[in-house]
């Protein structure tokens, strides 16, 4: 189903436990806590392997996120922006994580540079309602998503590196 | 519910800067093994990879273990298990163990196998041990002992004999080696062994007995013939079949064919192959070589006994008899050595006296030529009256003729076969006269001579049964005889007159003369044949002379027969009776003609040589018999003139008689009618009758006479006629007779015919007899005296 280093890293971020939505005033702010907890953790975990992929930050209500992330090919970086917002049904229904710099590049993808997520991520995510949050859509979904697309894409010439300033 | 939103706020600032905090700067493994590969590969670093790749090792420290590992082990292990043991690469390993062989002296690579010193001292060991126990070690033995490669062993026992290894090396096996002891007890063995021997014994069946193995026998062999310890030899090759021959066994052998051969002058092989003798002519030749051994099949044979059979042999041809060669040699002597010796002998007393000529038969019989040529001899008489026999019964003539059809068969593939053909036809056609005759018979006899020579060639042909088929059918004088061959005396008749002469009376010899027979056989035959010819040829000549004679005398015969019957003919016309004339033409016919008949037919079957008796009257079936068996040309006209016999016409026999006896059957002619001759002989004819009436008594035939010789008186021809026609020639003579004369006929005709109806016993009969007497000189005189009227006073 996941290949064995996703497993590793799934296993090491924790697990939410409220069931809420941006809806449910009380209990979306005890699920934004648990959120938060699990993005640290993971950040920590990537750090701590260097493997650092991506930056986020959310909005005062936490229903919309934003930042960039990155990935690292022949020992050249490339980066891109990263952003989504939490959906209405949030936990049940998957974040839909979009990188719009890349709408139109590549097939797998939908209109807004919405990513194509793989046929096990839905399942396993529906599986694991409300225990997967959003640091388990990150490891789960576009990780995979940029290890696969990205050289390719670099291949094919459509994405180029660009000296960043910083 | 703001101190959870502070909460939420206080964790995303934590999260911002758990995210901006620096990632700390740690080498991951996967960059170590890229590092660490990189170094080995710049030789910036001599490590060793263990199999499963995570670990490094120092060859240092590898050769080190390697070492731990073989103490550990005993002195001995394999490369192979040492790379398991120590999670290194074999190629790793086997480099460093290379390495360590040359370093270190106490350790040896032997076939993937690590060999300490103190194992190799314990091996030593424990080779001599054993040893030491068994007496005696073979390599391949302690090869599947250790399992080392037999060439280390070897060279280890090698280095190590006499040192640590107390033993001896075979010399003829460099594998086996053994103590000194276990080869004195082996020697011991075999020496009582063969000590104990008395008969050749297979060198195999001595070694099972004594328990002696077979690849140290020929080392102690060796050993103890040097010393003389054998009282023997071996023989035979040194592989198993080998042979020991006791010098006891061999010296009462020699003792015995020496005594054998001494007694009785010759050798039997078979019985030197019941002393063990394999090859006995080339042992006879090698203990014999000063004695003139005569090497035969079964047996060899001394001088001694080849001088009595030559003793024997000129006894024989000194007295021209016959000897068996056989009862002069042992019984145990084989035909066929019979006939060597025979033949040896022979060829040495051709070279001291070359003259004798002698015969072997039946292989052991000796005849002297001398002997052949009496027997031949006393067949003279026998061949001389079998020749008369042939010749006389006419067989010879009729094989003859039997070769000549012979020949001509065999000579159509010739390539002249036309030619053989004509001549063939010619002497055929001319077959009656002399000339071809004696053609006939020369080529036969060249025929007859081929034949015997293949005979001779071939002599056991004489047996076949084609030959006694032809001798038996010339034996019943049937013409059958498949080759025309003439036997004149057969197998069975030689046979039987040989096995009754004197010289083999005393003896058991029925082979022998029949040998004999056989031989001369051909040889009598063929001077019985010559003879033949020349009893043949003897008569031919004499025949031939009165042949000439025998042929002009019947021309002339059947001239005057024929002018006679041809005058008969010219007689009966004058009558006008015609049944009259028919009856006396076949009366002629009958009479007359059939003699001249006869004569010509026996005249074509003398010439053509057709049997038939002679002393005999001729008699129809006898002529159609004759006309079956001449040649086809003949044979027409002949039948014709037999036909015209029984027929009435004399026209038609006279024309038919002068084709029979034409030119090409009897090379006669008849002569035409002579009107000159014709009175004479009419005259002579009346005197002949007139002689005879004034002979005969007898009152018919004096009548019949009478009137024959009136008619004749009055007519001026002749007739031929029986008793029968008489009344008829009176009635017919009437007119022109006196009348008291025709009466006195007419009345003596009347008393003659009363006489033949009247009985002997009758009283009349007497009477008309006398009266017939008293007659009869009255009658005799009116036919002799009676004149013809002249022809003016008749008319």
């Amino acid at each position: 189903m996941v290949d064995e280093a996703t497993k590793k890293t799934l296993s090491g971020i924790p697990l939410c436990k409220t069931k809420a939505g941006p809806r449910d005033k009380d209990l979306w702010v005890q699920r934004l806590k648990e959120e938060y907890q699990c993005l640290i953790k993971y950040v920590q975990n990537n750090k701590s392997a260097d493997n650092d992929w991506f930056r986020l930050e959310s909005n005062k209500e936490g229903t919309r996120w934003f930042g960039k992330c990155w990935y690292v090919h022949n020992l050249l970086k490339y980066e891109f922006d990263v952003e989504f917002d939490i959906p209405i049904t949030y936990p049940t229904t998957a974040p839909e994580i979009a990188l719009p710099e890349l709408d139109g590049k590549t097939a797998k993808m939908y209109r807004g540079g919405k990513i194509c997520l793989t046929d096990h991520f839905k399942p396993l995510w529906a599986r694991n309602v409300p225990k997967f949050g959003i640091g388990h859509a990150m490891a789960l979904g576009l990780g995979p998503w940029l290890a696969v697309e990205i050289p390719d894409m670099i291949e094919k010439g459509i994405v180029t590196y660009k000296e960043k300033d910083g | 519910m703001t101190a959870d939103w502070d909460e939420v706020k206080r964790l995303a600032a934590d999260f911002q800067r758990a995210q901006l905090s620096s990632t700390v700067q740690r080498l991951s493994e996967r960059n170590c093994i890229e590092l660490i590969t990189r170094l080995i590969e710049d030789k910036l670093l001599d490590v060793v990879f263990t199999t499963d790749g995570k670990e490094y090792v120092t060859p240092q420290q590898l050769s080190r273990e390697i070492e731990d590992e073989l103490y550990v082990h005993g002195g001995r292990v394999d490369i192979v298990e040492l790379s398991k043991i120590l999670n290194v690469d074999l190629s790793h390993i086997s480099a460093q163990v290379i390495q360590i062989e040359n370093q270190n002296k106490n350790v040896k690579l032997v076939l993937g196998q690590l060999l300490g010193k103190s194992y190799i001292n314990r091996v030593i060991q424990e080779i001599n041990e054993k040893l030491m126990l068994q007496g005696q070690i073979t390599v391949s033995e302690l090869t599947r002992q250790y399992d080392l490669p037999p060439e280390f062993l070897l060279s280890l026992i090698e280095e190590n004999l006499g040192k640590s290894i107390h033993g001896k090396q075979d010399a003829t096996d460099r594998q086996v080696f053994f103590t000194d002891a276990f080869l004195h007890r082996n020697k011991a063995c075999l020496r009582g062994a063969l000590m104990a021997a008395t008969c050749p014994t297979s060198v195999a069946h001595l070694l099972s007995q004594s328990g002696v193995q077979q690849r140290i026998f020929s080392c102690i062999i060796d050993s103890l013939l040097e010393r003389k310890q054998v009282p023997g030899v071996i023989t035979g090759s040194q592989s198993g079949n080998s042979l020991y021959i006791p010098s006891v066994y061999s010296k009462a052998q020699n003792d015995w064919i020496n005594n054998f051969y001494r007694q009785n002058g010759y050798l039997e092989y078979d019985s030197l192959g019941r002393l063990g003798i394999g090859d006995p002519t080339s042992f006879i030749q090698r203990n014999f070589q000063n004695e003139k051994l005569l090497l035969l099949k079964s047996c060899a044979v001394g001088e001694q006994l080849v001088n009595q059979v030559e003793a024997a042999l000129e006894e024989a041809i000194a007295t021209s008899s016959f000897v068996d060669v056989m009862t002069h040699l042992p019984s145990m002597f084989e035909a066929e050595d019979c006939t060597r010796i025979v033949n040896e002998v022979l060829k040495s007393m051709k070279t001291k006296n070359p003259v004798q000529n002698v015969n072997v038969f039946c292989d052991t019989y000796v005849v002297p030529d001398l002997l052949i040529q009496n027997l031949i001899k006393g067949f003279d008489p026998l061949i001389k009256q079998k020749a008369q026999e042939a010749v006389s019964s006419g067989a010879y003539i009729s094989s003859q003729a039997e070769m000549k059809i012979h020949s001509s068969k065999m000579s159509v593939d010739h390539e002249d076969s036309k030619i053989d053909k004509k001549e063939e036809r010619r002497k055929k056609a001319t077959g009656g006269k002399g000339g071809g005759g004696t053609q006939g018979r020369e080529t036969k006899t060249k025929s007859t001579k081929k034949k015997y020579l293949r005979g001779k060639g071939g002599a056991d042909d004489w047996d076949s049964d084609d030959d006694r088929d032809s001798s038996a059918a010339s034996g019943n004088k049937t013409s059958k005889q498949s080759a025309g061959k003439l036997e004149l005396l057969s197998f069975s008749v030689i046979h039987n007159l040989l096995a009754g002469n004197k010289v083999f009376q005393n003896e058991e010899c029925e082979e022998l003369v029949e040998e004999i027979a056989k031989q001369i056989y051909p040889a009598l035959n063929k001077i019985a044949l010559a003879e033949a010819k020349v009893v043949f040829e003897s008569t031919m000549a004499s025949t031939a002379q009165t042949r000439r004679k025998t042929h002009s005398e019947l021309q002339e015969k059947l001239n005057a027969l024929v002018s006679n019957v041809r005058m008969f003919d010219k007689g009966i016309k004058v009558f006008s009776d015609n049944e009259l004339q028919q009856q006396l033409s076949k009366y002629l016919l009958k009479s007359l003609c059939t003699d001249i008949a006869n004569d010509v037919f026996s005249y074509i079957a003398q010439e053509n040589m057709i049997q038939f008796d002679q002393s005999k009257e001729m008699t129809p079936e006898m002529r159609l018999k004759m006309i079956n068996e001449v040649p086809n040309d003949a044979k027409e006209p002949l039948s014709k003139l037999h036909k015209s016999l029984s027929g009435s016409s004399i026209d038609n026999f006279l024309s038919s008689l002068e084709a029979s006896i034409g030119p090409g059957l009897c090379d006669m002619i008849l002569r035409k009618q002579d009107k000159r001759k014709e009175r004479p002989q009419i005259y002579a004819h009346r005197q002949s009758l007139l002689e005879q009436l004034s002979v005969v008594q007898d009152p018919a035939v004096v009548l019949h006479i009478a009137s024959l010789i009136l008619f004749q008186t009055l007519t001026q021809s002749i007739l031929h006629a029986s008793g029968r026609f008489v009344s008829n020639i009176l009635s017919f003579l009437q007119p022109q007779l006196p009348a008291e004369m025709y009466n006195s006929f007419q009345q003596y005709h009347d008393m003659v015919l009363k006489l033949l109806k009247t009985d002997e016993n009758d009283p009349d009969h007497v009477a008309l007899i006398t009266l017939l007497q008293n007659g009869m000189s009255g009658i005799k005189e009116m036919a002799s005296t009676f004149k013809r009227p002249s022809t003016s006073e008749k008319s």
